[in-house]
């Protein structure tokens, strides 16, 4: 059915039986799914079933690329993975840039599923059709950054090997996989991939993504890499971390754990103080002519010699979050985290909060180990992340994540800011409203991305002012949809407009690529992955009243700053979650209507 | 009257500095004249700003495609920031 893009085929390895299997992806799933996130939460939806443990044998995690990883054009870096989550206890969908995406479509395979659990320490090597599971006890034990010294002889660059480290032994919920400087990042995969006894998995790929029109196709990439270079000069100026001066001006920053949106220490945090003092040079995921990430270094102090490239959401968990205004920290900070393979937002978040109960004498100086855990405290933060990673006294109740937490604590559940059992990420939705429905509605639990980032339509467009209530649901709804099938075609979203992948799709880079002309269908397609995903929650039982916001976002008005005195109160939320819910064809429940599935043609699997 | 003025980001590295407060005659202005006050005492550039930036008037967003429609008073504070993007 189609002529470029999908190699058709993905490997399932079974790890206590040491059984790979080349089995074929059915062509109606890929029409339907595209591949990445989707197409990882149909193989999902049909083999984990609902009461299944996240670090059991039955958890399964499901690696999809989509058509467009590994094809010759801009920024086509993107793998997508779908788990049961340790941190949130249910679906998981995550994604990552860097090498290994690209390299397992050059070794001939759009995916790969892991199953069961491996009767020792393993690594997996890829080579083509060479596929070994080998001895991993020599990497046991080691951090992320050794793991890749020394698989290193085994392919070209750390960008090809994912692995997780000691986090991920641990069991800590939030602990993440690697991909060089990548991640992917939230919900616990490492912890997930370390319960199967699988310590990385290496691959190098020799051929090459077919592709259906080649001269067209590099035509449309030109097109592409000239429109991103105009468009996201700034991404490649400043990355991610551009945001933090401007949220802050927003009253959007959180700060001391969403205690207000304005953090005081923004100026020695910011892009521009970044740039001057700490910045070394760019990198670049696959052929991505942006090369957002900033790769920083620190040069004197008592971080000197740390090296790292912070995102915006990094700076503002350890850093705002955490009240920590020291940016060598932050360097320091992620580059342990990005070693011991934990997610930085998670862990910024839960330090947060345990700063938040140590300053209410919640959590005692005893348990701390004498560790002032105060906000502002740069140095009691990155130990935190280390006695988190190694289970060390409070670190060890912390590793468990908010839901236990929530759990154990429940006089404070108002303060733990998650979502789902996902923290959130670093916009206060008080000073955008949609914001509120992006952290309620999304999929993986309170995520910016999957969720929908809308504040860029909340602040230029005039019918989506950001504190107004009416047109949110359907706004959000759009921006999932958009995001649906973006994360399923294997691209970043960064430059996704250069090939016309927006709300209202256009261009034939994809066409030109597979032979099929997925452009009219794309929304749809974006609209049934929310809408699978949704029927997955459903069986995992998530329903409205899992939807709601933590408690300070709807009782606490924000004290200062552009947002000063908003709230998101139980009756605005309600009225926006109604809209959203009337846009998507669900009840009041949030369970799909048997008409809208018939429409996205998945009534079957109601 | 007095305006306070903020640069963010390649504004800021293009106009050399983080704030600034201009000066205007009279109570009241359009956002053209901040623009040519600012192109006459700084290297930023208003052009560029109205093909791509955001515009914020006491932080709230305005039209800065039409500066002649914006009307600005003593005290007010604008900042330039480049458009946001998700990522």
């Amino acid at each position: 059915m189609f002529e470029g893009g999908y190699l058709g085929q993905y490997l399932r390895i079974n790890l206590k039986d040491k059984d790979i299997e080349v089995e074929e992806v059915a062509p109606e799933w890929q029409q339907k799914y595209l591949g990445g996130r989707g197409l990882a939460a149909r193989f999902y939806y049909e083999e984990i079933e609902s009461d299944t443990e996240p670090l059991s044998r039955e958890n399964k995690l499901i690696f999809f690329t989509g058509p467009l990883t590994g094809a010759p054009g801009p920024a086509t870096t993107k793998i997508g993975a779908a788990t049961k989550s340790p941190e949130t206890r249910q679906y998981l969908c995550t994604n990552s840039g860097g090498e290994f995406g690209p390299h397992l479509k050059k070794a001939g395979y759009d995916g790969i599923i892991l199953e069961d659990k491996a009767d020792k320490p393993s690594y997996i090597l890829i080579k083509d059709d060479q596929i070994e599971i080998r001895d991993a006890e020599e990497l046991w034990g080691k951090t992320t950054f050794e793991v890749n010294e020394i698989l290193q002889e085994e392919v070209q660059q750390p960008e090809q090997i994912l692995s997780c480290g000691p986090a991920a032994e641990n069991g800590v919920v939030c602990s993440c996989l690697q991909i060089g400087d990548r991640s992917l990042g939230r919900g616990g995969t490492g912890a997930v991939l370390a319960s199967k006894n699988v310590k990385a998995i290496a691959v190098e790929g020799s051929g090459e993504v077919p592709v259906s029109e080649p001269d067209k196709f590099k035509q449309a990439a030109r097109e592409a890499i000239s429109y991103v270079r105009d468009s996201k000069e700034n991404h490649t100026r400043y990355g991610t971390a551009q945001y933090t001066g401007p949220m802050n001006e927003f009253g959007a920053y959180p700060t001391r754990n969403f205690q207000t949106g304005v953090f005081e220490g923004v100026d020695t945090i910011r892009a521009e103080h970044m740039k001057e003092n700490y910045f070394k040079k760019n990198k670049a995921c696959h052929r991505c002519p942006v090369a957002c990430a900033q790769y920083c270094e620190v040069q004197e102090g008592k971080y000197q010699g740390a090296k790292s490239d912070p995102e915006y959401e990094t700076i503002g968990t350890l850093g705002g979050m955490c009240g920590v205004d020291n940016f060598a920290a932050i360097v320091r900070g992620n580059e342990l985290c990005d070693e011991l393979g934990i997610d930085t937002m998670s862990v910024g978040a839960i330090i947060a909060l345990a700063m938040e109960l140590y300053e209410k004498g919640e959590i005692t100086p005893e348990e701390t180990g004498g560790l002032k855990l105060e906000f502002g405290n740069d140095e009691a933060m990155v130990k935190m992340i280390e006695k988190i990673a190694y289970r060390e006294g409070l670190g060890d109740k912390l590793a468990e994540g908010m839901l236990q937490l929530a759990e154990e604590m429940p006089e404070h559940e108002d303060i733990m800011m998650h979502v789902k059992g996902l923290p959130l990420a670093a916009y206060d939705p008080r000073a955008f409203y949609g914001n509120a429905l992006t952290y309620g509605t999304s999929s993986r639990g309170a995520c910016h991305n999957v969720g929908g980032w809308s504040i860029r339509a909340e602040l230029l467009k005039e019918e989506h002012d950001r504190f107004a209530v009416a047109g949110k649901g359907q706004l959000l709804k759009s921006i999932q949809d958009t995001r649906g099938y973006i994360d399923s075609l294997g691209i970043c979203t960064v430059v996704r407009s250069g090939y016309g992948f927006t709300a209202e799709p256009e261009g034939r880079a994809l066409e030109y690529l597979t032979g099929y002309n997925f452009t009219p269908e794309l929304m749809e397609i974006g609209e049934r992955v929310y809408t699978l995903e949704r029927l997955i929650l459903n069986r995992e039982g998530r329903y409205r009243e899992d939807d709601m916001l933590p408690g300070r976002l709807r009782k606490e008005k924000l004290p200062e700053g552009q947002a000063e005195g908003h709230v998101i109160s139980d009756d605005i939320y309600n009225q926006m979650l109604d809209e959203y819910f009337s846009a998507r064809g669900w009840d009041d429940e949030g369970r799909p209507t048997r008409e809208r599935l018939k429409e996205l043609d998945i009534a079957h699997l109601q | 009257m007095e305006i306070l003025v903020k640069f963010f980001l390649n504004y800021q590295e293009e106009a050399g500095i983080d704030e600034k407060i201009i000066k205007i005659p009279g109570d009241k202005a359009k956002l053209e004249q901040v623009y040519s006050c600012l192109e006459r005492s700084t290297d930023f550039n208003p052009e560029k700003v109205q093909k791509e930036g955001i515009v914020l008037l006491n932080e709230r967003v305005v039209n800065n495609r039409k500066p002649k429609k914006v009307e600005v008073k003593d005290g007010d504070n604008i900042s330039f920031m480049p458009m946001v993007s998700g990522g």
